[in-house]
Order: C-alpha cells, then structure tokens, then sequence
C-alpha cells in the first residue's frame, strides 16, 4: 500500500524520466541534419509497485546494412579516384579539343611531300623542321603531362596513408574508451556513433574490412588481412616511392601490401600510377621506335650540302639517358640543308629517293618505301628498314617489344590511336559505367540505413508532445498530492 | 519505407546534381559544337573520327602535290606539242624538198637556213625550265637537257613524286625517252635527222655532194629502251624521213603518255575531292553535336532541374513546426 511520501516519489520519478526522454528527443532534433548520426529511442518501463523508469536508449543501426555500406563505399571511392585519374590522362590525349599529337604526327609526315616535288626548296625543307619540332614538342609534353599526373598522384597516396594512420589510431583510441565506459548509455552511443564514421572515412581511402565484437568494439582489417585495428592496438602504414618514383605501401613497415590494395581513394590512386605508367611506357616506345627508324633511313640519304650518316633525332643535350625516348627526344639537325632527301649524291637538289623513303616509313616501316612502289615493273626484292640485329636491338630496349611488331605490322597513327588513345578511353568508359552502378547500389544502401537510423522531425515533434502531456501530468500528480497533503495537514488545525 | 528528413535533403541534393550535370553536358555540347567530350564518350567513334581525318590530311596533301605535278605536267604537254607543231611544219618542208626533184642551190640554201634555225627551236623548247629545273633532263635538272648539237646530256633517271598511294607521277622527265633520241648517236632523232638533210645540202652547195642524196641517204637508229612501254630496241636503217618520223611519232606518242598522265591526276582529284567530303560528313556526324538535339535536351535538363526547385520549395513548408506555438 502507497502512502502520500510514495506517491510524491513516483512523481517524481517520473518527471525526472520524462525530462530524460526530453533530452533524447531533444538531440534527436538537434542533429537532424547531421550525417552518421544514428537516431536513439528512449525505452521507457514501469517501474514495479512504482512508477517509470527509463530502461535504455536504444541506438537504432543495422549492423548488415552498414557492412555492406562500407563494401560498397570502398569500391565507389575506388572508381571514383580512378575515373578521375583516367579521364585526367584523356585530357592529355583528347585530339578533338586540341590536346594529344595525332595530326602533328600527319603533318610531320606529310609534309616530307612538300619536299619531295621540290628538294632543293629550303622554305619546303624549314617548313618539315618546324614540324618536326611541334611534333618533337607535343611528345615532350604529352610525356612531361603524364610525369606531373603521377607525381600529383604519387603525392595523393602519401597524403592518404597519413590519414588511414590518423583514423586508425583514433579508432583504436575509440575502442579502448567503448569497452571502459559500457554503462554510461548515452556517451556510449555517442562513441559507437563517432566509431561508425571513421571506419566510413577509413573506407573512403582504402580496403576495409570490419568485424563487430560482442562489446561494441571493432577490430578492421585491410586488404587481404592486414589488420589495422585489433582490439586497442593499431598498426601503422608506412609509404615510399622505389627508384621509378612509384609508391609503394607497407604494413607495420614489413609487408609490402601496394600491388594488394584494391579499393578505397588509395586503390584508386594506385590503379591511375599503374595506368599513367603503362601510358608512358607505350608513348616511350613509340618514340623509341620512331626515332630508330626514321634516323636508319635519314642516316643513309644525303642533304643539300653533301652531308650523309646524319641521325635526324637525337637526345636532348641537356638531359640524359641511353636511349631516345618521349623524355628526351630532340632534333639533331637545325640546318634544313641537312635534311637527307637524296640516295645518289650527284643530285642533291633533284633527287629526292630517300625522301621518300623517309615518307614511306609512315605507312610502312618494314621495308624501305623505293623498294617496294616506286618501279613496279621492276623485280627489286623488298629491302627491309632495319636487318633483323638492328630489329632486336630495338626491341630489347623496349619496354614491350610487342610494341614494335604493332607498329609493324599496321602504322605509327594506328598505334596512337589504338594503343594510346583506345585503350585508356575504353578503359575509362568500363571504369565510368562501374562508378556508375556501384554509385546507385552505394545510394540505395545508404538510403535504406538513413531511412532505418536517420531522424525523422514529425516523429519527434509528436514524440516531444507526448512527453509534454507526459511531463504536465505527473507535475498536476505532484500538485494533487499536494493538495491530498494539505488537506491532511489541515485536519490537525 | 521510413522517410528522415535528411533523406529527403540527400534526394534533393542527390538529383539537384544530376539535373545540373545534364544542364552542363548539353551546354558544353552546344558551346563547343562537339558530341565528344572526351574520348570515353564514344572510343570506337574517336578512333573511327582520327583515322578519317588522317585520311583527309592524306588526301590534302596529295592535294598539294597533284597541283604541283599538273602544273608540271601542262609544261611538259605544252613544250611537246610545240616540238611537234614544229616537227609538222618541217615535215611538210622535208616532202617538198624530196619532191621537187629538181631544186636550185639559192632555194636549198633558204630552206637549209630555216631547217637549221627550226632545229634551235625544237633545242629550246627541249631544254625548257620551270624556274631553274629543266624538265625534260631526268634527275639532271640544272644543267640543259640536250646540247646545241642536240646531243643529250640528262640522266635517265626521274624525279617521281607520290600523288596518291600507289601512285608516282613525273616532276622530271627522262629526255632521252619523251624526245626521242638515237642511242647510237645519243641525238635527238628529229634533229639528226635535219643535221643529215643540213650536211647534204651544205655538201651539195660546196659541189661535193649532189641534193639527190636526200632520197637515198640512210641513217641508223636505235631508240632508247623504255623499259616500261617500249620493247623495240632494234637497230634500224632508214631514210631521213623515215627517221624524221620516227622521231616525230616518238614525241607525239609521248604527248598523249603525259596526257594520260594529266587524266590520271584529273581523275584522282576528283576521287579524292569527293572522299573527303564523305570523310568530313562521317566525322561530323560522329563528332559534331547536333544542334537541334542537344537544345532540346537543354530544355528537359532545364524544365526537369525547375520542376525539382519548385517541388523542394513547396515541400521545404511542409512541417509540423508550423502548427507548434
């Protein structure tokens, strides 16, 4: 049986409950907009031959939503940095809005048939020079283009492996403070929230992979098992670049984990270096094999003034290097009479044969071009650009001597258009269309947690109401009691 | 489904971008009249469209080279039909002095003048340049092709320029073969044959020949070999006019040669005019936005991204804080 005392007491109790539920419908309010913040439920409960407690607050979250969020953040974080790294190389060769050098690759060629109708007219002769040297100056910044974008890269990872350390070391902090203060319900939720996000910031930058302990902590992994954060400990990343200037990552300074990483902004990254290298090493070969045959067959003409064995390319003075590459190629000559156009050196000014093989190298660099067209009726055996030592000299010091076959076997323009134009564009359109529906499986995955832990402002606007009448009614319980008390008081008068 | 308010920000915000994105693209494609934004658009079309203008720089450029041997070839037409406008008017001079029979020397020696002066004429027209490259001197292009003998002093070999893939044409021609001379002697046909009629009578006027030997006077006569067309190299004995002809026909036959030539290149510039106008089509279409479309996909984006504004601004009121005094 209640008496007065205990009737005020449960009052009491009760608006002390209440103004709990106020305050959690009240930071439910407060972080409507807040992104990560997991709405919380007060549970309210009779309290046994008394009134009500608040029994917990219930953290609402989905532990499979969330995971598979976290899958899918890796792998959009991932496309996304990739597509941004491939389209950034399209810019370098996208020939339709001025960048790449495919027309000046035709027009160097070509216009070796200005001279060719005229060989001894130096302003013909000038005119190939200066092609020769927009050609030779495209290349250099296609590949000086392709050098900064690796080195920004590059530049990238380190700065990301800087924060997964910062993250991981704040989540093993973040563990250690979950498993200590299990009690405390509302600043439990508040870490079990702060917890989420970083392992969210975790999987914007690398692979991440995350398994839930029963007290609220979390060990996170990395690619291929690589623990980050194991219990309250957390093992750092360390980054360094080798000798080409690639990054590489390790873990806890031991393992080298760079070819493992797959998702996140650091996969991505790394994807865009493997493919700004594959990008240069093509464009370094082609050059390589450019130079070799145009030089052979420039070697073996004569210019107007007599000069013969003159390469037409050479390495740039100031640079080094063993062989001519897109870093280094130079033009040798700077005197357009030392262009070698004719094979028979009592005509320099009229013959024009080895001009023409240097022409037919556009089409065609297996055999020389005057030994294939230029006296069809005549039997001459086709003679070859390069014998075949010369041939595997070049494709020793390629990067992939399939390279040179390509060129081979179809022409310099086709390799720029396949090889370094095709490859990456279509790489890229794959890359964009599966950014594009990982992007709409991310979404609909968070839309369907928001929509599970998100705060909805009705709800709690009908919720605070409810806890008002809650509230009015046990103060007007206290007042009545009140008013019981004094009229019992009054009795003794 | 539970709707939070931030979900609904996120979907504004979410589809806000989209709308915008749109509203970009087509602004881009109309500002910059291109479809291709970026290679990735379309691989196969920016594959396909560098190809085609490869081809159309090709073509351009043979372009070049087909006026500049048209031009040359002209010249050469020109001079070979002069030589034999020329050689006609000296034929027809030739019959009449092997006709007349009976010709005093004061009239031989009029038409020795004229035959000698016809000879320089045809040397000339022989030794002709544009600019300073003689044509008709195969490689050898700075010096005349045939002495004033008529002796030939060219080369054999020619400058050949490429005006289409496959296909060389002449910017120097082989005298020896388009003027017809005598291998044996290394003259030119025509013009050995005058000096015979010239010598006989010069012999005749000095009293140690007799003008009759025109009739039976033999000349030797080996053609160069044309390795291309000619397969005749016998040497022939024959009459001065018979010789004379041989030369004259030479010069006619290689006059047609050059305006087969001249055909050639009519013809393949023709051809390649109208290629690239198919090439510039192909690459518009596959590069080129078309307007119409990208202006009315402008206009959806736009009506699509006003609709949303409207949508947000009407439902931004919908709360019940508005009813909470």
């Amino acid at each position: 049986m209640s008496s007065l005392f205990g009737i005020l007491s449960a009052a009491g109790q009760s608006l002390l409950t209440f103004q709990r539920g106020v305050n959690s419908t009240n930071k439910n309010i407060a972080n409507v907009s807040t992104e990560g913040y997991n709405r919380e439920i007060p549970v309210f409960q009779d309290l046994p031959r008394s009134g009500v407690f608040m029994n917990k607050i219930i953290r609402v979250f989905d532990q499979s939503l969330f995971s598979r969020s976290i899958d899918l953040n890796q792998k959009l974080n991932s496309d996304n940095e990739f597509a941004s790294g491939l389209s950034n190389i399209e810019t370098i060769f996208n020939d339709a809005l001025g960048t790449g050098f495919s027309s000046d690759l035709n027009t160097f060629f070509n216009s070796i048939n200005d001279m060719l109708i005229k060989p001894d007219d130096l302003a013909a002769r000038s005119q190939f020079l200066a092609n020769a040297q927009t050609l030779v100056g495209k290349i250099r910044n296609t590949d000086k283009a392709l050098e900064d974008l690796k080195q920004q890269t590059v530049l990238k990872v380190r700065d990301q492996i800087n924060q997964i350390n910062q993250i991981t070391s704040q989540l093993a902090k973040l563990n250690q403070s979950i498993k200590t203060k299990t009690l405390d319900i509302e600043v439990n939720n508040e870490y079990l929230n702060e917890r989420d996000r970083l392992i969210k910031q975790l999987s914007d930058l690398i692979d991440t992979k995350v398994v839930f302990n029963e007290d609220n902590t979390v060990n996170v992994f990395t690619a291929k098992g690589y623990g980050l954060v194991v219990g309250i400990e957390s093992t750092q990343l360390s980054f360094e670049t080798d000798s080409n200037g690639n990054a590489v990552v390790k873990w806890n300074n031991v393992a080298d984990i760079t070819k493992e990483i797959q998702n996140g902004q650091v996969g991505g990254n790394l994807k865009t270096i493997d493919k700004v290298n594959e990008q240069l090493n093509k464009l370094n070969d082609f050059v390589t094999v450019l130079t070799t045959v145009f030089n052979k067959v420039h070697r073996q003409g004569y210019g107007l003034d007599g000069s013969t064995n003159t390469d037409f390319f050479t390495i740039d003075p100031s640079k080094s290097g063993t062989k001519i590459d897109a870093s280094n190629v130079y033009i040798n000559i700077t005197d357009p009479k030392k262009v070698a156009l004719a094979s028979d050196p009592n005509y320099l000014n009229s013959d024009n044969t080895n001009g023409k093989n240097l022409l037919g190298l556009k089409n065609n660099i297996s055999n020389l071009y005057t030994s294939l067209y230029t006296n069809p009726s005549q039997t001459n055996s086709p003679q070859p650009v390069l014998d075949s030592t010369e041939e595997s000299d070049l494709k020793a010091s390629l990067n992939d001597p399939t390279n040179y076959d390509f060129i081979k076997t179809h022409t310099f323009a086709e390799f720029y258009n396949t090889k370094l134009v095709a490859e990456v564009s279509s790489t890229s359109s794959y890359i964009k269309q599966q950014q594009q529906n990982n992007k709409y499986l991310y979404d609909a995955i968070t839309e369907k947690m928001k929509s599970i832990t998100g705060v909805n402002m009705d709800e709690e606007l009908i919720n605070l109401t409810k806890l008002q009448r809650s509230y009015e009614a046990s103060a007007r319980i206290i007042t009545v009691t009140d008013e019981l008390m004094q009229t019992i008081l009054g009795l003794i008068k | 489904m539970r709707i939070t308010d931030l979900l609904r920000y996120d979907n504004y915000i979410k589809n806000d971008q989209i709308r915008q994105n749109e509203i970009e693209k087509y602004t881009r494609q109309i500002a910059s009249g291109k479809k291709l934004l970026s290679p990735s658009d379309d691989t196969v079309a920016t594959v396909a469209s560098l190809r085609l203008k490869t081809i159309n720089q090709d073509i351009e450029r043979f372009g070049r080279n087909m006026d500049f041997v048209q031009n040359v070839l002209d010249s050469a037409e020109t001079q070979l039909d002069s030589i034999v406008k020329a050689g006609q008017e000296i034929r027809v001079e030739i019959i009449r002095l092997l006709n007349t029979g009976v010709l005093d020397k004061e009239d031989a020696k009029v038409l020795r003048d004229y035959f000698v002066n016809m000879k320089d004429y045809i040397i000339k027209q022989a030794n002709f340049k544009i600019g300073d490259t003689a044509i008709f001197g195969g490689i050898k292009t700075q010096t005349d092709p045939f002495a004033a003998d008529g002796t030939y002093q060219g080369e054999t070999k020619e400058t050949k320029v490429p005006v289409a893939p496959g296909v060389e044409l002449n910017t120097t021609f082989n005298g020896a073969v388009y003027i017809g001379v005598n291998s044996l002697s290394n003259k030119m046909i025509i013009t050995e044959a005058i000096d015979k009629i010239v010598d006989i009578i010069d012999r005749a006027i000095a009293g140690t020949g007799s003008l009759g030997e025109l009739n039976t006077a033999t000349i030797n006569i080996k053609k160069y070999k044309d390795k291309d067309k000619d397969k005749d190299d016998k040497i022939l004995n024959v009459k001065i006019l018979e010789a004379f002809d041989i030369g004259l026909n030479n010069v006619m036959q290689y006059r047609s040669v050059i305006g087969t030539q001249i055909k050639t290149i009519q013809d393949l510039k023709s051809i390649n005019e109208k290629n690239q106008v198919f090439n510039n089509e192909l690459i518009s279409k596959l590069e080129d936005a078309e307007a119409a479309e990208a202006i009315t996909n402008l206009q959806k984006a736009q009506l699509a991204y006003q609709a949303l504004i409207s949508v947000f601004n009407q439902n931004r009121q919908l709360t019940l804080l508005n009813f909470f005094k």
